[in-house]
């Protein structure tokens, strides 16, 4: 690969990388802290593509305000999932599926079909020059970072990751740890649909199948980061879903460059997900500090 | 200060499975007091602590604390001035959090800004109210619980509820789960502390060589209703007394 071809490359994998982290994010938040493996994003993230594109092709709203109402949009899925598990007594599995399910509807109603161009639209990166628009991306994502992690460190963050860790001790500490499950999964869908939204910007269109295969693609960036970054503390838990998103997505790019045949696209994500899995476990068992948040995988 | 009147808790009402495990038709606790309450298993021990911190709800009758009625009144609500200590380490600290973090998240009074950072109050008061426990934990302040032995994180257990004040200490067999040279240790400890703070303290044990001379009165439970109601702070009583009275009730409800 020559030098032309390696700096669009590494230029897309960060922009890629940036948009999709978002999405690790609130896996951070719905899986490490609550405990909750949410299918929603699978359809949220459609959701706030979906919402953005109508928004901004329909009416006359600024970017701003189309992606803002993009991530709200977000949240209410969270809501609805969270409620189907705390009110419903579903299980958490079953719970992300039947609301993935009925936003795929919810999703083709909002558009009026299939896939929606953003043909003549303002986007968010128009008063960007292109070669800056990576570090700009890569900043936006860190900025959200940013406030998340200050999120985790306050008293609400704390009692976010025990409702995870021990929900128990949340009773004892005179709260409802349903009301924490609802909050994860908010949080989590809303950085979703923001993602989405920005997507739907970057790639010009919005499209009811964007948002398939997200879940496997953004366990496998968490699970490849956090072999790589061990997630010892919340600071390097949320180093680790940033590095992974890029690792995973320059695996991604490497892979489509090295000819792989699109349909064995998934036989390559699903294999660097278990090497990533594997890894993990033979460097945690080198590790005397517990991890942060909720394990299992 | 703790006053039950007609409790009633019975499970598969109305089925073949009917069982009564809590049946009480008055009792009553002082501020202040230590409670023992032992008694074979499926006595209700641990039924009348769940009633009273509130994971039982569906019950008849009525209880009061300092007076009011609480009876409706759910676990989480009841939390602020109960607390409860059960035999498994794990139940009350977060395993991936320090025993700082421990501490603060514990200290933390419901009404405070939810978003500000767990850091607020002295190290020192942390450090002296640990160094209490005579184990060494002021000094590992920013060890994670999970890694603590299961009596030092016992012990973490109950510097980290009592940092919430609680009117009410619940002891479900709390030292059930740590080695022997540990519990008496820790056993001790809470008596001070409750003193110092006028907890009203309930615990409930198998050891009867830790209820033997220890508080204000020793319940023994039988068939969830109270067969005996001994006030060791007035009379003292022998181990073998104690010994005779318990196999009493064993023998009338027919385990033995």
């Amino acid at each position: 690969m020559s030098i032309n071809e390696l700096i669009p490359m590494l230029g897309s994998v960060l922009e890629l990388s940036s948009i999709y982290s978002i999405v690790t994010l609130g896996l951070v938040f719905s899986f490490r802290m609550v405990g909750f493996a949410d299918l929603t994003i699978e359809s949220s993230f459609t959701t706030g593509a979906a919402i953005y594109a109508v928004l901004i092709t329909q009416t006359s709203i600024s970017p701003l305000i189309a992606l803002t109402l993009a991530g709200l949009a977000g949240s209410v899925a969270g809501v609805c999932t969270a409620l189907l598990h705390v009110k419903g007594h579903i299980s958490r599995l079953l719970s992300g599926i039947i609301m993935m399910t009925i936003l795929y509807s919810v999703n083709l109603q909002i558009m009026g079909k299939g896939n929606l161009q953003l043909v003549n639209t303002v986007t968010v990166f128009d008063a960007i020059p292109v070669n800056v628009r990576p570090f700009c991306m890569v900043l936006f994502a860190l900025l959200i970072y940013a406030v998340s992690f200050l999120l985790l460190k306050t008293h609400f963050g704390y009692l976010l990751r025990t409702c995870g860790e021990n929900p128990s001790v949340v009773e004892k500490l005179g709260y409802r740890a349903g009301g924490f499950v609802i909050l994860g999964l908010v949080i989590s869908n809303a950085l979703t649909s923001l993602s989405g939204a920005v997507a739907a910007q970057y790639y010009g269109y919005s499209d009811v199948g964007m948002g398939t295969g997200l879940i496997v693609a953004v366990f496998a960036a968490l699970i490849l980061g956090e072999s790589v970054c061990s997630p010892k503390s919340i600071f390097r838990l949320l180093a680790a879903a940033f590095i992974g998103s890029i690792l995973y997505r320059l695996a991604f790019e490497i892979g489509l460059r090295m000819n792989i045949h699109p349909w064995n696209l998934r036989i390559a994500v699903g294999l660097l997900l278990a090497v990533a899995l594997v890894l993990k476990q033979a460097i945690n068992r080198k590790h005397s500090k517990l991890f942060v948040g909720v394990g299992g995988i | 200060m703790i006053r039950l009147e007609n409790i009633n808790v019975t499970f598969g009402k109305g089925t073949e499975t009917e069982v009564c495990a809590l049946d009480i038709p008055a009792l009553e606790l002082f501020e202040g007091s230590w409670n023992n309450v032992i008694g074979p298993n499926g006595s209700g021990k641990s039924t009348l602590l769940k009633v009273i911190c509130g994971q039982i709800l569906s019950l008849e009758g009525k209880i009061f604390i300092t007076g009011k009625n609480i009876t409706g009144s759910g676990a989480s609500k009841r939390f602020d001035y109960v607390q409860m200590i059960e035999q498994d380490p794990r139940n009350n600290t977060v395993a991936s959090m320090t025993i700082e973090e421990n501490l603060r998240l514990y200290a933390f009074r419901r009404g405070s800004p939810a978003l500000s950072f767990l850091k607020s109050g002295s190290v020192a008061e942390i450090r002296k109210l640990l160094a209490r426990f005579d184990m060494g934990l002021e000094d590992r302040l920013h060890s994670q619980a999970g890694l603590l032995s299961g009596g030092q994180r016992q012990a973490v257990a109950v510097a980290a509820v009592l940092l919430r004040n609680p009117k009410i200490l619940l002891l479900d067999e709390f030292t059930a789960a740590i080695d022997p040279k540990t519990a008496p240790k820790l056993l001790n400890i809470v008596k001070q502390l409750a003193a110092d703070f006028k907890i009203t303290v309930i615990m409930v044990s198998h050891d009867l060589e830790q209820v033997i001379n220890s508080g204000d009165r020793i319940f023994i439970l039988s068939s969830g209703k109270v067969a005996e109601d001994i006030a060791t702070a007035s009379v003292k009583i022998t181990k073998a007394e104690l010994v005779a009275k318990y196999t009493r009730v064993l023998e009338e409800e027919g385990v033995l």
